[in-house]
């Protein structure tokens, strides 16, 4: 059916539009939260900057950030759902099509020549889900805080926390702090990073659990700040995803996200 | 936002803003913590374009002296043969560390990115040059402080890499990360934090 295609195509690159030029009400909260309880001036300037920047962006269209980066999409089909056209295809020619009308930056290059290839950059991930609709969630994400990720197959008597702290000490301001840190524990060498990054899909009104707020207040007491300039606030959130494990192994994924934690999602009936 | 109609204002106690060209003089007025804007005239440079600054820096196409390098990797796009900006926040400056003498000794006198440089950088720059941290992610903000798009150098690298000529008022609020005297803000936190880690895990 030509028509669905159609109107899927149409909703994902109003999607990233969304998602580009605008940022979710709970991450705005979140900032303009930090804003109020920021002690530092330094810190609180670029707090600011951020939701001015947020506000201006979405006033003239413009993408929040000029690395637009990679669009990570998570696709739940549901089981009795009719689709009858190539998803990935469908998501790839809606990027191409987002990267002229937004437009985005082309950000594929080939991984050892360096060289631009004209082409959309893209990550799609399935799961099968109940009901007859196909939901997609969208995660943009940028590389400066991709590149300060880490994934640590530990021995099983580690301490994560410990891992977790360095990665985020490691990172300092590289990652555009106050960052949202995605934990995965568990599973396996996959699963595990990708536990860590399901897990910044979520809203940050979500409560966090004990280990969350431990993590959090330990990541906020490192002075990191805003974009590494010093500050209380390092993170906005730390989510931690879970799932059981070999009993030799202990993997360990941090994904980190900048602030400009851009999200949107959209549904299809049948 | 100040205004700018010489070479530094006082704004208040602590607020200066630079023009360029920019004169030693005025980056040594300018220390760690300080808020500042920039004024005039600033060139992008990413990791290519970098590389091939160093490689033709007998024969540059543009002039360094006195100049504003920012790290960012904009999207400009062409319409009617005009360019138009349509972000241009900065990028992180670390993968840029070995190249900061080059531009040093190209006369380059400020420097703006984000996530600070490395000692050796620092050490480089001292009493010549200093860096300014834009904050990452407001490629909107940027834009909006870019009056025009003078010329594109290396167009053979992309847009994105490109160096791009801008003519910017109050591009900012920048923050001195990096001053003339060698201090650096990001080493003042790096030794917090990793004081604070120690502590932490006891």
């Amino acid at each position: 059916m030509d028509g669905s295609r159609k109107e899927f195509i149409h909703k994902t690159v109003a999607m990233l539009k969304e998602a580009e030029t605008s940022l979710p009400v709970d991450v705005m909260a979140a900032l303009q939260n930090a804003l109020n309880a920021e002690t530092n001036e330094r810190a609180r300037e670029q707090i600011k900057a951020m939701l001015e920047n947020v506000k201006f962006a979405g006033n003239k269209g413009l993408p929040i950030c000029q690395d637009t980066g990679t669009p990570i999409f998570y696709v739940h089909v549901g089981r009795s759902a009719n689709i009858d056209f190539d998803v990935k295809h469908a998501l790839y020619i809606a990027v191409q099509k987002a990267t002229e009308v937004i437009p985005l930056r082309k950000n594929a290059v080939h991984p050892l020549t360096r060289e631009l290839e004209d082409k959309p950059l893209l990550d799609v991930i399935y799961e099968i889900a109940e009901g007859d609709q196909i939901v997609v969630d969208l995660l943009v994400k940028g590389a400066g805080s991709e590149n300060a990720s880490m994934l640590k197959m530990l021995n099983p008597s580690a301490d994560i926390r410990k891992f977790v702290l360095e990665t985020i000490v490691a990172a300092g301001g590289k990652p555009c702090p106050p960052i949202i840190e995605g934990v995965g524990v568990g599973s396996t060498f996959n699963g595990c990073a990708w536990l860590a990054k399901k897990a910044l899909f979520q809203s940050l009104n979500k409560e966090h659990t004990l280990l969350e707020e431990r993590l959090l207040k330990d990541i906020n007491s490192l002075g990191i700040g805003p974009m590494g300039l010093g500050g209380d606030t390092t993170a906005l959130k730390v989510f931690v995803e879970m799932a059981d494990c070999h009993t030799a192994s202990l993997p360990v994924a941090v994904n980190i996200q900048c602030w400009a934690n851009r999200r949107a999602s959209f549904e299809m009936g049948r | 936002m100040p205004p700018v109609e010489s070479a530094i204002h006082a704004i208040g106690d602590e607020l200066f803003s630079l023009e360029t060209p920019i004169k030693i003089s005025n980056i040594k007025k300018l220390h760690v913590g300080d808020l500042t804007f920039i004024s005039g005239v600033i060139y992008t440079a990413r990791d290519k374009a970098h590389a091939k600054i160093r490689r033709n820096r007998a024969h540059l196409p543009f002039n360094l002296e006195g100049g504003c390098i920012y790290h960012s990797g904009p999207i400009i796009i062409q319409t009617n043969e005009k360019y138009r900006v349509v972000a241009a926040g900065p990028t992180t400056s670390a993968r840029m560390n070995e190249y900061v003498p080059d531009v040093i000794k190209l006369g380059v006198r400020a420097i703006i990115g984000k996530g600070g440089l490395s000692d050796r950088a620092v050490e480089v720059m001292k009493g010549r040059c200093i860096y300014l941290a834009f904050t990452g992610g407001c490629g909107a903000l940027a834009q909006r402080a870019i009056v025009d798009v003078l010329q594109i150098y290396y167009p053979e690298l992309g847009e994105t890499e490109a160096v791009w000529k801008l003519k910017v008022k109050n591009f900012g609020p920048l923050i001195v990360a990096i001053d003339s005297n060698g201090r650096s803000l990001y080493k003042d936190v790096e030794n917090y934090s990793h004081r604070k880690l120690h502590e932490l895990l006891g």
